[in-house]
């Protein structure tokens, strides 16, 4: 198992956490700026005094709920990146491990390609989430078949139905599209995206934020322990098979969330968490909100990079965060081998 | 560490267990053990390499169930017991431990106490009793494996239970520490009851009230030091012939030259 | 005896093949040199842009198998299907005996149909349809190709006299419009392309492209709505339409609050055939009236 050094020495956690915040303001700052044309800061200002322009009214509608829109569906994919690294245990764990990446693509191909009658929006967002969630609850039940399942079972049982689902997704696809814009249609939201709320969605999207962060909480004692192995775990008072697949149940319900709002975005529920360790230590009840605002900056960020790089159209989200993923963890594996 | 206060966890613990049977595979792990332990007492086990000292004790502490027999803490059956209802009242040292994240000292002293805060010693009296008061914010990599053990050790006591079952708490330890060591042992041991793997026979001897060797999954001898020696048992077991010596006083330990 | 054959088998051929007796070469699209040997009676015309191209010259008994997605001319359902929306069945195109395939490089048709049907001997025509001008072009090509070039032609001049009738009634403010195609899983939308045979039929209608060029199809809706078209197109149905315009940000366009969004027919603006010179004409109507 891997454990990896603290970058700094321990100081004032609360200075760290400033520290954060600081960081994820000056993320919002820049993807609120960043666009087919960008906004300069006067201009921002313009837009919140309420300025009447077409720009300024559209940064306000348009951008400024999208880019908060993008920094809380961040949150939770760091928070439930935190959650999933606790559980198994692994700083290379990421939330798609069981399965809920396969299910949330199914939830939405069926809301996008089947004319079920539902409002549009709202069905795709359910949709996914529903898809994205029922998959984990397949996995923990193909897993404990044969007795309470240990983490190791849970990826073997996870790894089996994400490739039975993938299977079954692209077969949906090819089914139930049209004509090729329809593939398109389905497999763009799969790279993962941030769609402008409307205000009731974007207090919808607040409230999970600060509901997940409060159930999580709730664990941050139980991964304490998971972390420290599963004999020692059960030492300390804990029932880690038990606890494994709470833990696992609402992590992959805040994933399910994020995948609701933001489509399949990669890499931040595995980097997050890893930057939040590194700056405030191993300890979930700090490490979890630590992620949680990494997460929500990076997403802000890389949502910037995708409406900026090439105007008029928007590069993925997902593509994005894989683009900033894949260097991250070279820098990562020079730093192992360097030590 | 002093005698466990008046606020360990409630009236003294003993565990009974009746026609135990454990296996691996299609190997017989233990087999007909049937024992009872009652605090206060400083309990030894030993034997040969696969005897089954490991398996009976995470038997004894719940974290296997066993395929046959029953255990019982208190007279209530291990498995009526909940995580938490066994955490606050045991204190299992396991043999292996691998923490995954790099934890300090502190932190895993902190985890140890929230098994039972309210019954907790507070984390510095925990640290300054290990002799672990400078190494308290060192990080689980940078510790050498007797630091290793001592933490997780003084983590298991920080609560103080009335039951402690330790697996080897002494194996990566050097002499002075493993004597410093059982020494905390049999001082706590006058107000709990502490059960032990151990693999020093002459440490055991030395501190222990009682000896049970398992020899082969089965119960070769129980009873007091004096008596396993006398009955023979140690050197039919373990296959050596041994040379018992009376310490001397003024000194620490006996060394066989030769 | 044998000059008596000879005669003979002259007037039959005469009478059969009527005047394309000679083999018709042409160079398509994409620069293959297609022979065809003589007027193909079994065509198979893949995709509805094709089919209705093929119709259009009056040839339509003359088709044997069409894709799964072509609807129009009435009746085209009830032909044979040779391949839909997983792929093309070169056995189903082979059952048909077809002796002309016509194909548009979309959707592996080209690379699943050509070299086997190459190697059977049937002759294939690939088309594009990158301008307005080349779907007339495309007219002339089949008619070519079918051995019937003067009614190609006639068709093809019928229509461009059209296009020129319109462009003789062009406003002389031409209105900023965008054209919405499609909409994707993540927010973004398709639009009418300038290089396309769908943003030059806009152009031709009367309109000027409010987004400039764009590398990638798809465009942002802050694009759109900052560019603020003087109207706003949608090819598509109308509950799409309103739909879309209940998002976050569109209420901000003045095409939306004047009423100026409006939906255009998929059938006449997504499908490069004669069908194209119709929305054409009811897009010039619709934009003269909007004229600012």
């Amino acid at each position: 198992m891997t454990t990896e050094t603290t970058a700094l020495p321990d100081g004032s956690l609360r200075g760290r956490f400033l520290l954060l915040a600081a960081a994820l303001l000056v993320a919002l700052v820049f993807a609120a700026m960043a666009g087919h044309d960008w906004a300069s800061p006067s201009r921002l200002m313009r837009a919140l005094a309420g300025g009447q322009e077409i720009e300024s009214r559209l940064l306000l509608v348009w951008r400024l709920p999208r880019v908060l829109a993008a920094a809380l569906v961040g949150a939770l994919l760091g928070l439930g990146g935190a959650v999933f690294q606790g559980v198994f245990r692994n700083p290379l764990a990421e939330p798609y491990l069981l399965g809920a990446s396969g299910g949330a693509a199914i939830g939405a191909t069926v809301a996008l390609l089947v004319p079920l009658g539902l409002p549009g929006g709202p069905a795709l967002a359910l949709l996914s989430f529903l898809g994205a969630w029922g998959a984990t609850w397949i996995v923990l039940a193909v897993a404990g078949l044969h007795g309470r399942p240990d983490t190791a079972g849970l990826l073997l049982a996870g790894v089996a139905v994400a490739a039975m689902l993938g299977a079954l997704r692209s077969f949906l696809m090819l089914a139930l599209s049209d004509d090729t814009v329809n593939l398109q249609v389905v497999l763009s939201w799969t790279l993962g995206g941030i769609q402008t709320p409307d205000l009731a969605g974007l207090l919808l999207l607040a409230m999970l934020v600060v509901g997940a962060l409060l159930l999580a909480r709730t664990l941050a004692g139980g991964l304490d322990l998971l972390g420290l192995g599963d004999e020692q775990a059960y030492a300390f008072g804990l029932d880690p098979v038990r606890f494994a697949r709470r833990a696992v149940l609402v992590g992959a319900g805040v994933v399910a969330a994020a995948v609701a709002f933001g489509g399949l975005v990669a890499f931040v529920g595995l980097i997050a968490p890893h930057l939040a360790r590194w700056l405030v230590g191993p300890r979930h009840r700090a490490l979890i909100p630590a992620s949680a605002l990494i997460g929500g900056a990076l997403v802000a960020i890389c949502d910037g990079i995708a409406r900026a790089v090439l105007p008029p159209a928007e590069i993925p989200l997902g593509l994005v965060t894989a683009l900033v993923g894949g260097p991250f963890f070279l820098v990562l594996l020079a730093r192992r081998l360097k030590a | 560490m002093s005698a466990p206060s008046a606020t360990t966890t409630g009236a003294a613990m003993r565990i009974d267990c009746r026609d135990l049977g454990a296996s691996a595979g299609g190997t017989v792990l233990l087999d007909a053990v049937s024992l009872s332990f009652t605090a206060p007492s400083l309990v030894g086990i030993l034997g040969p390499n696969g005897a089954g000292k490991s398996t009976l004790l995470r038997l004894l502490a719940g974290y296997r169930t066993p395929e046959r027999g029953v255990i019982a803490w208190n007279g209530r059956p291990l498995a009526g017991w909940s995580a938490a209802e066994r955490g606050a009242a045991c204190g299992y040292c396991p043999q292996q431990f691998e923490p995954a994240w790099n934890y300090s000292v502190a932190e895993i002293v902190e985890l140890g106490r929230e098994r039972r805060p309210a019954g907790a010693l507070p984390r510095e009296a925990v640290l300054r009793e290990s002799g672990l008061a400078a190494l308290a914010q060192r990080r689980w990599n940078a510790l050498s494996g007797g630091e290793r053990a001592r933490t997780m050790l003084a983590a298991t006591l920080a609560t103080q239970p009335g039951l402690v079952l330790a697996d080897e708490p002494g194996a990566s330890l050097d002499m002075r520490h493993r004597l410093a060591l059982l020494t905390r042992l049999a001082a706590y041991a006058r107000g709990a009851l502490v059960v032990v793997v151990m693999h020093d026979l002459d440490l055991a001897l030395r501190f222990c009230d009682r000896i049970v060797l398992l020899d082969g999954g089965r119960v070769a001898a129980d009873g007091t030091p004096d008596a396993i020696l006398g009955a023979g048992v140690l050197e039919r077991s373990f296959g050596l012939s041994l040379q018992p010596e009376t310490r001397r006083a003024g000194h620490d330990w006996v060394v066989g030259i030769g | 005896m044998r000059r008596t054959i000879l005669i003979a088998a002259g007037f039959a051929s005469l009478a059969l093949g009527g005047a394309a007796a000679e083999p018709v070469r042409l160079i398509d699209a994409v620069g293959r040199t297609v022979e065809i040997a003589r007027p193909p009676q079994r065509i198979v015309p893949i995709f509805a842009s094709n089919t209705e191209l093929v119709a259009a010259l009056g040839l339509a008994d003359r088709i044997v198998g069409v894709e799964a997605f072509t609807r129009f001319p009435p009746g085209m359902e009830n032909k044979p299907k040779v391949g839909g929306r997983l792929g093309f069945s070169v056995d189903a195109v082979v059952a048909q005996r077809p002796d002309l395939l016509i194909v548009t490089p979309a959707r592996q048709a080209m690379h699943q149909l050509i070299d086997p049907m190459t190697r059977l001997g049937v002759p294939v025509v690939v088309l594009l349809a990158r301008s307005v001008a080349e779907v007339m072009e495309n007219l002339r090509q089949v008619g070519r190709a079918a051995g019937v070039p003067e009614r190609g032609e006639a068709v093809a001049a019928g229509l461009e006299a059209r296009l020129a009738a319109v462009a003789g009634r062009a406003p002389t403010r031409r209105s900023r419009v965008v054209m919405i195609t499609g909409r994707l899983g993540n927010g973004l939308l398709l639009i009418a392309r300038t290089d396309t045979y769908t943003g030059d039929a806009i152009v031709r209608a009367g309109g000027e492209h409010a987004l400039p060029r764009s590398v990638v199809a798809h465009v942002s809706p802050e694009a759109i709505i900052a560019a603020d078209p003087d109207v706003l197109l949608f090819a598509g149905a109308e509950s799409e339409l309103r739909a879309l315009v209940a998002q976050p940000g569109w209420r901000l366009l003045r095409a939306i609050r004047e009423g100026r969004a409006h939906t255009v027919s998929r059938a006449q603006f997504l499908i490069p055939g004669p069908r194209t010179v119709d929305g054409i004409e009811t897009l010039a109507a619709l934009l003269r009236r909007e004229s600012p």
